[in-house]
């Protein structure tokens, strides 16, 4: 991966992962997927607000 | 109507919001910025607490899950209406009925809050509730996961595995 930016097709991956999850009735894994994402989230929204995301990392 | 038919009106009203987008961003041909694509994983993330409701019953850390996810999606659209509220900056993308997308982003982010508190105050049911409606939980549950699942592909068509242009 090039950037944080490209973080972002594999949050939306996460978070289809975490509602077809609920759908099989696997709640735990479901919200601990979902946790994930959202702190990947946090984390690309750090970088984006600080201007990093030129930076390979 | 019960507690889980409110919860699942909360996940149509969100996908509609979000199919909305597409609708901006195809037919207005408005690509969608990286902040913008955080604004609509926030609103998923509000839908899926109120989806937990709806499969495994009403729970105070579902609703917890909503709201963190609210204030999140409420923080990203701040910082982006912060970006460009000086005078001199033009907004981001076309205007829709006056306001920037990520100002209606705030402020969907914001009533959400508000409905959830709504939800939570006067609708304390102590015991299990059945859905009146079974078509409407359905109907929540298939239009979510599709307009998700949709932004994977949208987002790996328009940002491949590099910077988003």
């Amino acid at each position: 991966m090039n950037s944080g930016e490209s973080m972002v097709a594999v949050l939306f991956l996460l978070m289809t992962l975490a509602i077809a999850m609920i759908y099989s009735g696997k709640r735990k894994m479901a919200i601990t997927i979902f946790v994930i994402a959202l702190a990947c989230c946090c984390f690309l929204l750090f970088h984006v607000a600080t201007n990093d995301l030129k930076i390979n990392w | 109507m019960h507690e889980r038919n409110w919860n699942a009106l909360l996940v149509v009203i969100i996908s509609a919001i979000l199919w909305g987008a597409y609708g901006v961003q195809f037919f207005e041909h408005e690509q969608p910025c990286v902040l913008c694509l955080l604004q609509r994983l926030g609103m998923i993330s509000v839908a899926f607490g109120a989806l937990l409701n709806l499969k495994f019953g009403i729970q105070r850390s579902h609703y917890g899950i909503s709201l963190v996810a609210a204030i999140f999606g409420g923080f990203v659209a701040l910082r982006q209406i912060a970006l460009h509220v000086c005078p001199g900056f033009s907004i981001f993308g076309k205007p829709v009925l006056g306001l920037s997308l990520y100002t209606w982003s705030f402020i969907i982010f914001a009533s959400s809050i508000g409905y959830i508190s709504l939800l939570m105050i006067f609708c304390n049911d102590k015991k299990e509730t059945k859905m009146e409606k079974k078509w409407l939980g359905y109907f929540a549950f298939c239009s979510l996961f599709l307009v998700t699942a949709a932004n994977i592909f949208t987002t790996l068509w328009q940002c491949g595995l590099g910077d988003c242009e």
